[in-house]
């Protein structure tokens, strides 16, 4: 028996210290999972293909409400927040006196149905009283709790909903309760007494593995505080319910970032052959081919995603913009490290040609535009590839005038003057990318984002190599290393190239070779099989005749050791 | 003596006067007379909503506005003349609602250049074939999911085609969506209205010849993740082709529109 009190008079102990969570700065995030609408969708819902299969039966007296049900929880499973609602409220239509329908309304409209590490990623991005952001999950919110609370009203009428369905409900409202002074704990505690009753609830279990799962801290990996229950919840559930889509999917974000990973990659096959037509669906098996380096693997997962967003796109032109962006930049990242720099050029001016919109334009920093990660497609590639040359051209890597994207600008420029001997322009290039994070840090009133502070430890570094000051070239790039590996987790990596590789040839150039190996190891750990480091490592094999060239993908690196 | 008489006076006449706060929306305005048609709201405590004009006390007052522009203003009535004074534009965008590119932005008195689109009935129109009627123009589209922007300038077009019935009067919805807002979809939307196509088309085309129509008319708008951004403008061309005026947002009163036609109806 499920008792709706039993959730709202739930302990508010946390199950986590939230000191734990260590919540990152805005800067940190990505553009992983497509924005929910600000409004609630106008159009109706159709029912589309490749959505992936769910039955999940409520109480109504809809066939056809029950369809679009159903076809809803799908599109939540691969957080396609959009579509999920536009199909419950198709179905709350069909079926007005029906609860779940607005259940399902009140789990996706706010756009929150997503891990649990990212909402605490995330959850700085709207400090209280803050206006509403662009995204519209403000908007999305108020939706949400009116909803849960409609679900509640209409679960109340004798006969519309079963004692699970009251708890489902219940569990929403206590999410959805602005009152409540912890609305996650209250929401997995009604999760747990579902699944408690009934062990074989694939779709309360699979609820509650998203929201337990809260990442893995970096670089040592270190689960943190329920991320294993999720875990071992998920390889229960897909032994249940092999061909269920959340559970791959919840696979994928729950392995994402641990020393397992490469446990994740049967649903990395499956997921995308059971959604076949939802953009995330396609692309998020990358995440763990790219960390597992199965590049192939990783670049068909974002290639494949790409085709079909752009499907979406070119038949609608309201069709956002930002995820696509996001999985753009993770396949130019996958060519990078796979050499293939020529095809990840190709696709970094595909994104530059999507202009932003003036809203766009305006923003001060805003990363996550599709044509400012084409932006930084082209700095990651001409800075892996070393391409020197080009980004002192002035032309391949055009001048965006924000501070960010300068500092960035500045630090590519002063790596290629370094390497190129040109000690006091570099520290000009460096002093003047000092100066762009200062504009950054008054305009965003915040910290420089980690990634830049590695940037410019990196730079401090590679002018001390051309000072031919070795030992404090290699003391300085190991501390950026350091650094870089610190950073949160975030998919692709926010920094464009791995520290770890340009230490190790500096050692290795030097004949400092345990220093070299060391840093290899490490690269090879950080990103398994980069043929990179791969190399390298080969080199200082005792069997090895002689080091030899290093080559990135056709492109001469740097010279013989 | 006399100066300090008529000073006396003056401030006897002013202190009777009685101000009204007052909005409404310029219907015309004669610079050098001083004076400006308003269609106005309620003046609480004074004369219901009506077509009247006022003679402004400050000129320069005037020089900002132009017909269609929706303005506050306070009435000052003494006992043998009326002024109006503190005469503000204000606009009904929302405060979020883009900026017009003024460069692009036609002039009261231009010509509306000619256009070519599509109609809810699949037939081509052309702007140049009213120019014996008056045109109200607005621009929406079908999936605007805010009750208050396209449904209301739609809601208000269907109001302004049963005033004007059978009069010289053209209405004109450009979609600002038309990729989406095919001749079918159209249809679907002009019957929820109840749009006669006869005098009330609502078009689609090529997407930047509408961006390029809706710039004359200070429209800006632009995709934003599953919505259009964009402001509300509707225009007025008087018989001939010459745009008469421009009405900023969508929140204004429908019967001020009406009375703008009407005016140029009446030329």
């Amino acid at each position: 028996m499920y008792r709706i009190a039993l959730i709202l008079t739930f302990s508010t102990a946390l199950t986590t210290n939230a000191a734990d969570i260590n919540p990152a700065k805005p800067k940190d995030k990505d553009m992983c999972v497509a924005p929910p609408g600000a409004n609630a969708p106008a159009l109706p819902a159709k029912i589309m293909t490749g959505q992936g299969v769910v039955h999940f039966p409520i109480t109504t007296s809809s066939s056809e409400a029950q369809q679009f049900f159903d076809q809803g929880v799908a599109q939540m499973h691969s957080f396609w927040a959009v579509e999920a609602e536009r199909s419950f409220l198709q179905a709350a239509q069909l079926d007005p006196a029906a609860p779940m329908p607005h259940w399902g309304i009140a789990m996706v409209a706010a756009g929150d149905y997503r891990p649990r590490f990212q909402l605490d990623r995330d959850a700085p991005l709207k400090p209280a009283g803050k206006k509403p952001d662009r995204y519209g999950a403000e908007g999305g919110t108020a939706r949400a709790v009116a909803a849960a609370k409609k679900a509640v009203a209409l679960s109340q009428v004798p006969g519309k909903a079963t004692d699970v369905e009251k708890t489902y409900i219940a569990a929403i409202a206590a999410r959805r309760d602005p009152g409540s002074a912890d609305r996650d704990e209250g929401y997995i505690q009604g999760l747990r007494a579902i699944v408690n009753a009934d062990a074989g609830d694939i779709e309360a279990a699979s609820y509650l593995a998203l929201h337990l799962m809260r990442g893995f801290t970096t670089p040592d990996r270190a689960p943190r505080p329920g991320s294993m229950e999720a875990v071992e919840l998920l390889r229960k559930l897909v032994a249940k319910a092999p061909d269920h889509p959340g559970v791959h999917h919840y696979i994928i974000h729950g392995f994402e970032g641990s020393t397992f990973a490469r446990d994740a990659w049967p649903s990395c096959r499956r997921y995308p052959e059971l959604v076949t037509n939802i953009p995330h669906a396609l692309h998020m098996p990358g995440h763990i081919w790219a960390q597992t380096g199965k590049w192939d693997e990783a670049a068909h997962s974002f290639e494949t995603a790409e085709d079909n967003e752009l499907s979406y796109m070119r038949a609608d032109a309201l069709y956002g913009r930002y995820h696509h962006g996001h999985n753009v930049q993770f396949l130019i990242t996958t060519y990078c490290f796979r050499g293939d720099f020529d095809k990840a050029m190709e696709q970094s001016r595909g994104l530059l040609a999507l202009a932003e919109n003036p809203n766009e334009a305006k923003a001060i920093d805003n990363p996550y535009t599709a044509y400012r990660q084409g932006w930084f497609g082209v700095l990651r590639t001409l800075v892996f590839s070393e391409q020197w040359d080009k980004i002192l051209d002035g032309a391949t890597l055009p001048v965006y005038d924000k501070p960010r994207e300068q500092a960035w600008r500045h630090w590519a420029t002063g790596l290629a003057l370094a390497h190129k001997g040109a000690r006091n322009p570099a520290k000009a290039e460096l002093r003047a990318m000092v100066k762009s994070l200062d504009a950054l840090t008054v305009a965003t009133k915040d910290d420089v984002p980690p990634a830049l502070e590695v940037a410019r430890k990196e730079l401090e570094g590679q002018i001390l190599v051309a000072r031919h000051k070795t030992k404090q070239a290699i003391a300085t790039l190991e501390s950026a290393a350091k650094m870089e590996r610190a950073l949160r987790y975030t998919e692709p990596p926010s920094y464009p190239r791995p520290v770890l590789e340009v230490l190790a040839e500096l050692a290795l150039k030097n004949g400092k070779l345990s220093v070299a190996e060391a840093a290899y190891r490490g690269a090879l750990d950080q990103y398994p099989d980069h043929k990179v480091a791969a190399e390298g490592l080969a080199l200082l094999s005792p069997r090895h005749p002689a080091p030899r060239r290093l080559s990135r993908g056709g492109h001469e690196r740097r010279p013989s050791v | 003596m006399r100066l300090l008489l008529a000073i006396v006076a003056a401030l006897a006449t002013t202190r009777c006067a009685h101000h009204y706060n007052a909005d409404g929306m310029v219907m015309s305005i004669d610079a050098p007379r001083r004076t400006i048609v308003i269609s106005h709201r309620d003046i609480a405590g004074y004369m219901p909503a009506m077509v009247m004009p006022f003679r402004v006390r400050h000129p320069s007052e005037l020089s900002s506005l132009k017909p269609g522009s929706r303005v506050r203003f306070q009435l000052a009535v003494k006992k043998r003349s009326a002024t109006i004074s503190h005469v503000a534009a204000s606009s009904s965008s929302n405060s979020n609602s883009p900026a017009p590119l003024l460069a692009t932005k036609l002039s009261i008195g231009q010509s509306v250049p000619d256009f070519q689109l599509t109609d809810q009935q699949n037939l081509p129109v052309r702007f140049s074939s009213f120019r014996s009627k008056v045109v109200a123009i607005n621009f929406i589209y079908t999936r605007c999911p805010l009750p208050d922007v396209c449904p209301r300038l739609c809601a208000n077009f269907a109001r302004l085609q049963k005033r004007f019935a059978g009069r010289d009067l053209v209405l004109l919805s450009i979609s600002i969506d038309p990729q989406y807002d095919t001749p079918e979809v159209l249809a679907h939307y002009g019957k929820i209205w109840r749009a006669d196509p006869a005098d009330w088309h609502l078009l689609t085309g090529d997407s930047r010849a509408i961006q390029e129509i809706a710039a004359h008319f200070g429209m800006v708008y632009w995709p934003e993740e599953g919505a259009m951004t964009h402001n509300s403008q509707t225009a007025i061309v008087a018989r001939g082709g010459r745009l008469a005026a421009l009405v900023d947002g969508s929140a204004y009163a429908v019967s001020q529109l009406g009375d703008l036609i009407e005016e140029q109806l009446a030329r």
